[in-house]
């Protein structure tokens, strides 16, 4: 992680904390203050001792606060989920030190409150998430691509979204984000209905974003329509592999804890890895 | 069908409540908001024809199964035909009705026949698809059907004066089925079984048609509609005999009409009778009759002097069960002559003597012959007899033809050789060389003289040493009476060349001296010698003067292509009445035919004066019908449905309920669209990867 202070997460750099890494050969420039004189002593060759630098996280929680986010029942709505979730990561993070921020998307910009550590930051971040209700249709593409350029330091992104727009788009958004050298996941959140169509009488459905009427059977057409979920969520899945994202598909009938859990122990895994 | 427990009409619409119960639910939709849009239009676009089609068979097999269960609690009856469309269905059907006479009995409100073809295209509508084809019992041709209007269109609603031959038309049915191999067939029959129609004595004719039918490559099986209930209330009408008489210097017709009927006859009658045009009534009163026929006999004056005339006889009585039977046709004038033909010079003795010989006594009999002179045979009426005697060359050329089409309509002609030009060759047999006798070198010139010549000692000459008794011209009477054929002297004889023909009387070598040749329904007869001196002795008479009359009378009884007054002449007859085109129907009135193939009437021979009357076939008004369990006999081993004609018209045999079908119809579209309506089995369905922590496998999202 690159931070500009120290903290719990292992930084890519090589610094000053207590943790050896590795021996290296001095080439002209580096600092002779690191020479192992040791080692020169003993061998009369020049080796640099190298040590781990701990940094801290700079974590961005974008949510999609699109009308269709707010699909579902009163209090297991898809944006009362993404809700939770963010609140508890955001916690999480202040808690170890690490500075959180958030970027609530609708059809543009509704909330940006960069990264802060500090506990008063938290209690910012929890009112706004309290305030805020979806509106308006989905601006996330042209938002994420925009964040993806102003956020300039290499940051970790959770992007909480039901992706409910062209998934070509939104692939490019992920590439983008991945070639800003940004660590970001997907928290992709869909209501169990939205999965199964599980309705049996004729129903005239109404666009949550634009308002469209359609008639339509469901027990004609479920098969068709959950070969087309089907499709879009393995396209959008293989885009997160492509693009190194960690893609977490949620149904709002789950419990966020374990899915969390189940992310956090994923995260500490991988930068095992990397140690 | 009927029903044991029918339901009013409205229970009926109780068939549609699926569809009520499916409208009414696209009514009352729900609202939804929602935010999948796009995947619900897609799944729109997508959804296939084969899900919306499947969404409608199973609203109609839900109609099926309310319906079936409707029908079944109503108790269905079926019967005959009907009954009939819940087995196999056919690839082809055979219809083969009866429009003969004794079809046109009442039956409900129509006739027999009309009530028969109704039935066979109510039948045969329910058949769509089936190949259908048609014979009617005077036409042995099958004909293709399109539909069941163009079957009753086919068939009409009119029966014929003609009798049915049911036998023959099963038999081309038959071969119609092995020629054409139309595969699994029915035969469907409309009949009265009338005995003359169905003739169950010709026992070879009914193994063939049975036996070949089984054998038949496919499945063929017959079902027989019987119109056979007895009319209790019917009479027919006949004339048996008509003559004009002067009675008192007073022309009349007189006439013997005969009644007969099913039952005794016990109602008064009344009769209209039309000679030439002018009415004349007779009536007959109950109480003189009783049995079950009566001959009225009876005579109407003539108004003029008229010598013959035609007309006929009607029964009055509109309540009749059988309209068909109650008119007779009759022509009346002068008794007709049976005559003979003698063909040679009337000069010659021999032509002499076989004039006499074939009307020994015309004044005090029927009997006349005529001479024809060899020049005049072209122009020669040889309908008009009933013997033709033919001396010397034998006919060629036109007169060949005719003598030949003479003698297949039953003309019976006889040749004698004569010196001289002997001719061609006539129906295969020609004249050989003339042999006299001759003894120690010495010819005779008569027979007596070969006789005296023989004096006490053995006969000689051309001695006949068999002769045919049984049957023929020489057979022996019953009372055990013959004609001594080996008693004639021959003196002189030609031999007869032949391939084929029956010898009647041969010389002691096996020589031929008489031979007889079948044609048709004629007879041709060759002599080797000649009732001359110089020839035989047959000119002693006691031989041939026999033989020629029964001979003549033989030529009289077969009488084909003859039309003499009071001969009865039957509609369809194709054997007596030869060609359509001879024919030409004397009044143009409906109640005269115009077709002597399909109606009795009275007509005229085109070609000359003589008028016919033709009526239907005696057999047609005997009335006595087969029960349905010996005609079922007559097929053998063939599968054979009977549907039985009720008292109130139409048919039915036992009427079974049916109501098990319908509860097995309700199961089987119950059980369709179970199979319509039941989930994917859990490999086919298609469902979302999900997993409890959110994190989805590769493998598993693919």
């Amino acid at each position: 992680m690159v931070g500009n202070i120290v903290g719990h997460h292992k930084s890519p750099f090589r610094g000053s904390s207590v943790e050896f890494a590795e021996y290296r050969k001095y080439v002209p420039g580096d600092d002779p203050r690191l020479l192992d004189w040791r080692v020169l002593a003993r061998t009369d060759r020049y080796y640099i001792r190298e040590f781990e630098a701990d940094t801290n996280l700079r974590c961005y929680v974008v949510i999609d606060c699109s009308k269709s986010m707010s699909f579902g029942e009163k209090g297991t709505r898809k944006f009362d989920y993404a809700r939770k979730i963010a609140a508890t990561l955001s916690y999480m993070l202040v808690h170890q030190g690490d500075a959180v921020g958030l970027e609530i998307f609708d059809d543009g910009v509704a909330t940006d409150i960069p990264p802060r550590r500090n506990p008063l930051h938290l209690r910012y971040i929890f009112d706004t998430l309290a305030a805020a209700e979806p509106r308006g249709e989905t601006g996330l593409v042209n938002e994420l691509h925009q964040f993806a350029e102003r956020i300039r330091q290499r940051a970790m992104v959770i992007i909480i979204s039901d992706c409910f727009c062209d998934v070509d788009e939104l692939l490019n958004c992920f590439e983008h984000l991945h070639f800003q050298k940004h660590d970001f996941a997907l928290f992709h959140l869909l209501d169990p209905l939205e999965l199964d169509l599980d309705l049996d009488r004729p129903t005239r459905f109404q666009d949550m974003e634009s308002n469209d009427i359609l008639l339509a059977e469901p027990e004609i057409i479920r098969d068709q329509y959950i070969e087309a979920v089907q499709e879009y969520l393995v396209k959008i899945h293989e885009g997160c592999n492509k693009h190194n994202a960690d893609y977490r598909r949620v149904a709002t009938d789950q419990p966020y804890d374990q899915i969390i859990a189940d992310f956090l122990v994923d995260r500490e895994q991988l930068t095992k890895g990397r140690g | 069908m009927t029903f044991l427990a029918p339901f009013a009409t409205w229970w009926w619409l109780l068939a549609l409540l699926p569809i009520l119960i499916h409208l009414f639910n696209r009514l009352r939709h729900r609202k939804m908001p929602w935010a999948a849009m796009m995947f619900l239009r897609m799944a729109n676009r997508k959804s296939t024809r084969y899900a919306k089609l499947r969404q409608w068979l199973v609203l109609l097999f839900r109609c099926l199964a309310i319906a079936a269960l409707l029908f079944a609690l109503s108790r269905p009856l079926a019967s005959g035909f009907v009954s009939s469309m819940f087995s196999a269905k056919p690839d082809v059907i055979l219809v083969i009705l009866d429009g003969s006479a004794s079809m046109g009995a009442q039956s409900g409100e129509g006739t027999r026949y009309e009530a028969a073809v109704d039935m066979m295209a109510k039948a045969a509508d329910q058949f769509e698809g089936t190949r259908l084809v048609m014979m009617r019992h005077n036409d042995e041709r099958p004909s293709e059907v399109k539909d069941a209007q163009a079957l009753r269109n086919l068939a009409g609603m009119k029966v014929t004066d003609t009798g049915a031959d049911l036998p023959t038309l099963l038999e081309a049915a038959v071969n119609w089925f092995e020629e054409t191999k139309p595969g699994r067939g029915e035969i469907w029959i409309a009949s009265d079984l009338q005995t003359s129609s169905w003739d169950p004595a010709r026992k070879e004719t009914w193994g063939q048609v049975s036996g070949n039918l089984v054998n038949l490559p496919q499945k063929v099986s017959v079902r027989l509609m019987a119109f056979n209930q007895p009319l209790p209330d019917n009479v027919s009408v006949r004339v048996a005999g008509v003559q004009r008489v002067q009675d008192d210097g007073v022309p009349k017709v007189q006439m013997q009409i005969e009644l007969s009927s099913g039952s005794v006859l016990t109602e008064d009658v009344e009769l209209d009778v039309f000679i030439d045009g002018k009415k004349y009534t007779a009536s007959e009163n109950g109480e003189n009759m009783g049995g079950i026929s009566h001959v009225i006999d009876t005579a109407f004056a003539l108004p003029d002097d008229r010598k013959a005339g035609s007309g006929y006889v009607s029964l009055i009585n509109s309540e009749d069960g059988n309209r068909q039977d109650n008119r007779a046709f009759f022509v009346y004038g002068a008794p007709d002559k049976v005559k003979a033909a003698v063909v040679g010079d009337e000069a010659a003795f021999s032509t002499a003597f076989l004039k006499l010989a074939a009307a020994p006594n015309p004044a005090n009999t029927n009997q006349v012959s005529e001479v024809i002179a060899p020049g005049k045979l072209e122009t020669a009426p040889w309908g008009d007899y009933a013997m033709v005697l033919w001396q010397g060359a034998l006919p060629e050329g036109k007169a060949a033809e005719q003598l030949t089409e003479y003698i297949k309509n039953g003309g019976i002609m006889v040749c004698f050789p004569e010196i001289g030009n002997v001719g061609g060759s006539f129906q295969g047999v020609q004249w050989g060389e003339v042999q006299r006798v001759e003894h120690e070198g010495k010819q005779f010139e008569n027979w007596q003289a070969l006789v005296a010549a023989e004096g006490d000692g053995n006969p000689i000459g051309f001695l006949i040493d068999n002769y045919e008794t049984a049957e023929g011209p020489f057979r022996t009477t019953e009372e055990g009476l013959f004609l001594p054929l080996t008693t004639v002297r021959i003196n002189q004889r030609r031999t007869i060349e032949f391939d084929e023909g029956t010898v009647l009387a041969n010389l002691a070598g096996g020589e031929a001296v008489v031979l007889r040749k079948n044609l048709d329904k004629g007879q041709l007869y060759f002599f080797g010698t000649s009732p001359n001196d110089a020839w035989s002795s047959l000119t002693e008479g006691i031989v041939l003067v026999p033989a020629l009359q029964r001979l003549m009378a033989e030529g009289e009884a077969m009488s084909s292509g003859r039309y003499v007054l009071g001969r009865l002449l039957e509609a369809g007859d194709t054997g007596a009445l030869q060609s359509k085109d001879r024919w030409l129907p004397v009044s143009s009135e409906a109640q005269f035919g115009q077709d002597p193939f399909e109606q009795s009437g009275v007509y005229r021979l085109s070609d000359s004066d003589r008028v016919v009357a033709i009526n239907r076939p005696e057999n047609e008004d005997l009335g006595t019908t087969m029960n349905a369990a010996d005609v079922e006999k007559l097929f053998g081993e063939v599968p054979v449905a009977l549907t039985q004609e009720t008292a109130e018209g139409g048919s039915g045999d036992d009427p079974k309920e049916i109501w098990r079908w319908f509860l097995v119809a309700m199961a089987l579209a119950l059980l369709i669209e179970g199979l319509l309506i039941l989930p994917k089995s859990a490999d086919e369905r298609v469902e979302i990867q999900r997993s409890s922590t959110g994190k989805v496998q590769t493998q598993q999202a693919v």
